[in-house]
């Protein structure tokens, strides 16, 4: 046990205290990637946003599709890793952490997307001088911040004990400011009882709050597309669709994460084929969520046929935006659910194609979402077009390097898994072994009723 | 007895039409037709009105004479008549016209013969006034007001929420402070024995913005009835003009529909507002969000001056824009009250 837990102990350090070149050219090549979108950045600053594809007729394009893609992958952790302590998955504790840091990675990403939309945003702050909560932005605006305020917290809390190992670990092994910042980070943690007391009430509340508030922010994101009177986004699923849909592609982009990680800091032990398997379940079990969500939303609006509406379906089923929404439809859910469905793909490789299929997939569905929405033409005269401009790329590209150079910096600074509960889990389990030794040796000299040791069995 | 009272009604519409014919001062036209009205003289809104038109050549019925009536509107600036129904005469040259009063005002109506004949038919004037009361057509209730569901069940929602994980913060700063006596409390648990220390600053500064930001969002939610951009503006400088329907919308400029012919003295306005002037004085040169009202008027060559170089940030304008003339007609046009 002390062994294993060494062990886990030295991988854990490890990254912090190696810094391969691979490393550091995937630094340089994220930095220049996002440098490069700050250039693009100061173009649109000098120029306005005419140097976007945006126009008066589709006013939202690349950007607020990223800003919705990254808020929905901002479920990944949180949700995710609330539910599965809240049902007390056993097998959590190795992913929950680097769940939580998407979530948190993401927003900040997210919500930069919104700033970079603006046209002046220095004017920023009128969203409060002026914020008036009748307006759906308002409602985003709050249930942002309250999304990541209560991620923060619960991406910091369960990570304090860890972070005292770091500061009694790592001391005299890093730099000054690194063991200044373990320091203070580890908040005096020891370990005694009345801290243990508070950290779990704090834990225990923010689990339970954090599922209402995640929910809450990808409603009000798809409220801002369905309280407008737009063919397309006029549905009352719109909610349930993007929450559906958040949590997917943060299954998604949990799991590829989690390749990732195992493969360069060698984590197998740690993150098993189990730990895919039983995302892979999950994210079949959402495409299949987001599959009926979509026949139920065509289906109502399509029986009926509103005017404009069938200028919606035209584009999204056979005309423009076609291949998109079919790529998204049978890649992105079909197949997910397929893969998971037969044991011979129910392997890492599949369960990552799978993650990979449904993130691309899922981008395309926000950007068609915006898109589309904008386009049905209000007044009998020519649709508008829109395609991304150069800048509007850079930018995006940037803002994805930037999600990757964040969580790439935080492996240097912060304990990517949780060892203190993965410590629980693996001495709950190693107990519960020795018990059921204990048991079985005591059946086979005494025997006892007959359902004891299977009552015991099942507890596993 | 049934019969009597038909012969009456038709007896009593010749007397009608008798006395209209009498009193409508014939006007020369083509085949000499006449329009007669019958109305009534005040209805209430959201009534159902029926006008009842007789046509007569040289004192005989017109059977098949197409009519319409019409009543005097404005909207958005532009002045016109609406046609609110249109019949056609029957044998005995009376047609019969329909309306629902929507309007709080009618101003004139006219009952027009507009066929088949291409005749040129002098108009029935007159007016029908409208009685207050009634029922108020096309102006839905504003929303549905469902009790405790307000602002202030929002502020509650988020002190509410704020307020836990505000406690959630305040835990750790307690973790924090707990763990000072760290001799005492050897750790036993998995992660070994601890020797060092650092301060808990971080759970305080966590649980400060938690609070602090639990406070701005309250404060934005009940600013919010003091927060629309109007209410620092000039005064009696509205954004968005009101319509009601049965008023005029607020328009205050010249209508480009109708504007005046180049060159006469009327067309001030039209200039005003070709040249851009209206984008930021308004269209009555009131003033607006960005530019000055020009009530009180300098000299023409200050003026001029003034329009030349573009003083403050606005636009200087050449010679090819505005021409010396254009500007004193301006000029003579915001002197007379920009009306």
């Amino acid at each position: 046990m002390t062994r294993w837990r060494e062990r886990l102990v030295e991988k854990t350090i490890r990254p912090m205290m190696r810094t391969t070149p691979a490393y550091k050219a995937w630094v340089g090549f994220l930095v220049i990637v996002v440098l490069w979108g700050v250039y693009a950045y100061t173009r649109q600053y000098r120029d306005g946003l005419v140097v976007t594809g945006m126009r008066d007729r589709i006013s939202w394009g690349l950007y607020i599709s990223a800003f919705v893609f990254f808020i929905g992958i901002s479920h990944a952790g949180t949700l995710i890793s609330a539910i599965l302590r809240a049902t007390n998955a056993r097998w959590r504790a190795p992913i929950t952490r680097m769940a939580e840091f998407i979530t948190a990675v993401a927003l900040l990403t997210g919500a930069s997307f919104v700033i970079i939309d603006m046209g002046r945003p220095e004017r920023l702050f009128n969203v409060y001088r002026y914020g008036r909560w009748q307006s759906p932005i308002m409602w985003d605006v709050m249930a942002i911040t309250t999304y990541l305020m209560a991620s923060v917290l619960y991406l910091y809390a369960p990570m304090l004990p860890d972070l005292a190992l770091y500061r009694d670990r790592l001391k005299g092994k890093v730099g000054v400011l690194r063991e200044r910042f373990y320091g203070a980070a580890a908040l005096n943690w020891t370990g005694a009882p009345a801290q243990k007391k508070s950290l779990g009430k704090a834990i225990g509340l923010l689990m339970l709050i954090i599922m209402p508030i995640a929910v809450s922010v990808h409603t009000v994101v798809s409220w801002i597309f369905g309280m407008t009177l737009r063919v397309g986004w006029n549905t009352s699923i719109f909610g349930v669709l993007f929450v559906a849909g958040a949590i997917f592609s943060g299954i998604a982009t949990l799991i590829i994460v989690m390749v990732i990680l195992r493969r360069v800091y060698h984590w197998e032990e740690y993150i098993t084929e189990l730990h895919f398997r039983y995302l892979g379940y999950l994210l079949g079990a959402f495409a299949a969520v987001m599959i009926y969500v979509n026949i139920a939303e065509f289906m109502t609006a399509g029986f009926k046929l509103e005017e404009g509406e069938e200028f919606a379906f035209r584009q999204l089923f056979i005309e423009k935006f076609s291949t998109l929404f079919w790529f998204y439809l049978i890649l992105g859910l079909v197949v997910p659910v397929l893969l998971m469905l037969y044991r011979r793909t129910r392997t890492i490789a599949g369960v990552v194609t799978a993650a990979v299929l449904v993130d691309l997939a899922m981008f395309a569905e926000r950007y068609f979402i915006v898109i589309t929405g904008l386009r049905v033409p209000l007044m009998p005269y020519e649709p508008a077009d829109y395609f991304p401009s150069w800048v509007e790329w850079s930018i995006f590209a940037a803002g994805v390097a930037f999600f990757s150079l964040l969580i790439t910096l935080a492996m240097k600074l912060f304990p990517m898994l949780a060892v203190w509960e993965m410590v629980e889990e693996k001495e709950a389990a190693v107990a519960l072994e020795l018990a059921e030794d204990l048991i079985e040796s005591r059946t086979h000299t005494t025997p006892g009723p007959a359902g004891d040791s299977e009552s015991r069995g099942s507890e596993t | 007895m049934m019969g009597f009272r038909r012969y009456a009604t038709r007896a009593a519409g010749v007397l009608v039409l008798g006395t209209v014919v009498m009193v409508v001062p014939q006007v020369a036209s083509a085949a000499d037709i006449t329009i007669a009205v019958g109305a009534p003289p005040s209805v209430e809104v959201g009534a159902d009105v029926d006008v009842k038109a007789v046509v007569a050549s040289d004192g005989e019925p017109v059977a098949g004479a197409i009519v319409v009536l019409t009543y005097e509107a404005t909207f958005a600036g532009v002045d016109d008549r609406v046609v609110l129904d249109r019949a056609t005469t029957d044998a005995a040259g009376v047609a019969n016209l329909e309306y629902v009063q929507r309007a709080a005002d009618n101003g004139e109506m006219r009952v027009e013969y507009v066929g088949p004949e291409d005749a040129s038919v002098e108009p029935f004037v007159f007016r029908i006034s409208v009685a207050p009361g009634g029922e108020q057509q096309h102006r839905s209730t504003a929303g549905v007001k469902i009790p405790f569901l307000s602002g202030a069940a929002l502020v509650v929602l988020i002190v509410l929420l704020w307020g836990t994980l505000a406690y959630a913060a305040i835990q750790l700063v307690l973790v924090g402070r707990r763990g000072d006596g760290v001799g005492e409390h050897r750790d036993e648990g998995p992660l070994g024995g601890i020797e060092e220390r650092g301060s808990a600053w971080a759970g305080t500064v966590l649980a400060t913005a938690a609070v602090i930001t639990a406070i701005g969002m309250v404060i934005v939610t009940l600013r919010n009835p003091l927060t629309h951009a109007n209410l620092d503006s000039p005064e009696g400088y509205n954004r968005t003009p009101v319509a009601y329907l049965g008023e005029d919308l607020p328009y205050l400029g010249p209508g480009l529909g109708n504007a005046a012919p180049e060159n006469s003295p009327g067309d001030a306005p039209v200039i005003w507002v070709r040249a851009g002037c209206a984008t930021c004085h308004g269209l009555a040169a009131e003033g607006g969000a960005v530019g000055p009202d020009l009530f009180d008027l300098d000299s023409l060559a200050s003026f001029m001056r003034d329009i030349r170089n573009g003083p403050d940030n606005m636009p200087a304008y050449t010679g090819e824009v505005l021409t010396d003339a254009q500007i004193e007609k301006l000029h003579t046009w915001l002197e007379n009250g920009s009306s």
